[in-house]
């Protein structure tokens, strides 16, 4: 059956298989009469194929492959870049960082200058302030001091024109004239201000 | 029909040129997994060597085979 | 796979008027066959399924590429990753093996390996031929090998180049033995080229021909496992035929390397 089936697709394939050749006469690759043309067109053929590929295959892939190599290429190189920019970039980060630092710091200096000038200033302005408050009360003293003894000066003379009155008016001792001195003082002492 | 036979038996003789190959294959496929069970990284590499020396020794079978067919073509 | 079913077929419907067992025939599908007879000066140069199936899988080839390259872009689509594998795979040998001074060549090397690849390859279609399959046509490859590398030996190096054939560090006496046979090896590169090649697929071909045989005049119960066979040997076969001409083009570029720096 299977026979049936594929003997006509084997004629129809092979060409026929009753072309006149006998079989088992050695290879049929050793007959020379089929050389010459087999040989021309391997040739021939050959170096059509070589042409056609060599004009419209080989280029075109060595193009693409030329063209995946450059942007290749052109990525790595971009990369390169943006990694010296990004260098670039931070240094200058870290530079502006160490700037900003070293203003801080020297804002920070010059306040605590300024703070320490201030407080000096702020100490020698008290200093002479309670100087010259001190130069006033001295003076104030003084005066007072001064008034006092004026003061007792006078009453002094006053006392002892009382005395001298007293003694005018009666005859006083000595005894009593002492006595009456010292009630004198003693009276003005009680009357003296407080002034510290 | 003598020389018919002698043919014949030409052929069968250049057929056991096969013995040969099958030598030179198993040595060369023996000494391949030698070689990979050894350093097994350089698998790739080997089996590269493998096929070449492969087909080579395949090919020596079938030029005692294409004597063969010689000896058919003139018996 | 199919014609090789059908050629056992066909052989056994030829054969089975002589005789009523069916006669195995695996290798009439190599059988060259003249389509359009053309004579050129007493010359034959006919197209034959040979040459039209080296001409259908050199259009495919070169349309897969193309196809592949429709839109080029730098980001590559699945096509073009696959176009862009095999021209980087194609450069790599080329610069592994010869070098630098190899760009030159890398055309010619491109487009011999793809040839051989897409010949072996619309080889197993069912149908087909496979050009790769004749031993003229990898003849007629590995002949241009041959002569190019050679006549490129003798352009770069002069006269000097035939000191490829004299293994330095020998001592004098050894020289009228081991200079022929350097020869020798020499010149038995292109028929090792080309047969390595031939054989290859002619062999697994041949061995796909006589599964099929099998599978098409046993019984059902019987020819499933031939079947079988052919499916996986049919899977060995394209990786045959990677490996054939991936070979082939490494030993293009080591000849090449031979006369550009030898050795």
């Amino acid at each position: 059956m299977i026979e049936a089936l594929l003997i006509p697709i084997a004629q129809a394939a092979t060409g026929g298989a009753t072309d006149g050749h006998p079989p088992s006469s050695g290879l049929p690759q050793f007959d020379t009469s089929t050389f010459s043309s087999q040989t021309f067109w391997s040739i021939v053929s050959f170096l059509i194929l070589v042409a056609l590929l060599n004009k419209y295959v080989i280029p075109a892939i060595r193009n693409i492959l030329d063209a995946r190599s450059k942007s290749i290429q052109e990525d790595i190189n971009g990369a390169k870049q943006s990694r010296v920019d990004a260098d670039k970039a931070l240094a200058e980060y870290r530079r502006l960082i160490s700037t900003a630092r070293e203003s801080a710091a020297q804002i920070m200096d010059e306040t605590r200058r300024e703070a320490i000038a201030y407080r000096d200033n702020a100490l020698k302005t008290l200093e002479e302030e309670s100087a010259r408050k001190k130069a006033v009360v001295m003076e104030e003293i003084e005066q007072s001091k001064r008034a006092a003894m004026q003061e007792i000066a006078t009453h002094a003379v006053e006392i002892a024109l009382l005395a001298t009155e007293k003694l005018l008016a009666k005859s006083v001792t000595a005894a009593d004239a002492n006595q009456m001195v010292d009630e004198a003082i003693r009276q003005m002492g009680q009357q003296r201000p407080i002034i510290h | 029909m003598e020389s018919l036979s002698a043919s014949l038996i030409g052929m069968g003789l250049a057929a056991a040129g096969f013995a040969g190959s099958g030598v030179g294959l198993g040595l060369v496929f023996g000494k391949t997994i030698e070689a990979i069970a050894r350093q097994p990284g350089a698998e790739s590499q080997v089996s590269k060597y493998l096929w070449i020396g492969a087909a080579f020794v395949e090919a020596i079978a079938l030029y005692g085979l294409v004597i063969a067919f010689i000896i058919m073509g003139k018996g | 796979m199919f014609a090789l079913t059908a050629t056992a077929a066909a052989t056994t419907a030829v054969h089975a008027a002589a005789s009523s067992a069916p006669k195995m025939d695996p290798l009439h599908h190599f059988q060259v066959i003249k389509i359009i007879p053309i004579s050129l000066f007493g010359i034959d140069l006919s197209i034959s399924n040979s040459v039209l199936w080296m001409w259908i899988a050199m259009a495919l080839a070169f349309f897969c590429f193309r196809f592949a390259l429709r839109q080029p872009s730098i980001v590559p689509g699945r096509a073009q990753s696959l176009a862009e594998a095999g021209f980087q795979f194609i450069d790599d040998i080329v610069n592994e093996t010869i070098g630098h001074d190899g760009k030159q060549f890398f055309p010619y090397i491109f487009t011999l390996f793809f040839t051989i690849l897409f010949c072996n390859l619309t080889g197993l279609i069912p149908g087909s031929f496979t050009a790769t399959s004749q031993i003229i046509v990898t003849g007629t490859f590995a002949m241009g090998v041959f002569i190019f590398s050679t006549l490129l030996g003798f352009y770069r190096h002069g006269a000097h180049f035939l000191h490829f054939f004299v293994p330095s560090g020998l001592p004098i006496a050894l020289l009228p033995l081991m200079v022929p046979i350097e020869i020798i090896s020499y010149l038995a590169r292109p028929v090792s080229l080309s047969v390595r090649l031939f054989a290859n697929m002619t062999a697994g071909h041949t061995l796909l021909a006589v599964l099929f045989f099998f599978t098409a005049t046993l019984p059902w119960f019987g020819a499933w496992l031939p079947f079988g066979f052919t499916v996986i040997f049919t899977g060995v076969e394209i990786f045959i035929g990677l490996i054939q001409a991936y070979i082939f083009t490494i030993l293009t570029c080591v000849y090449i390397n031979d006369a550009l720096h030898m050795h």
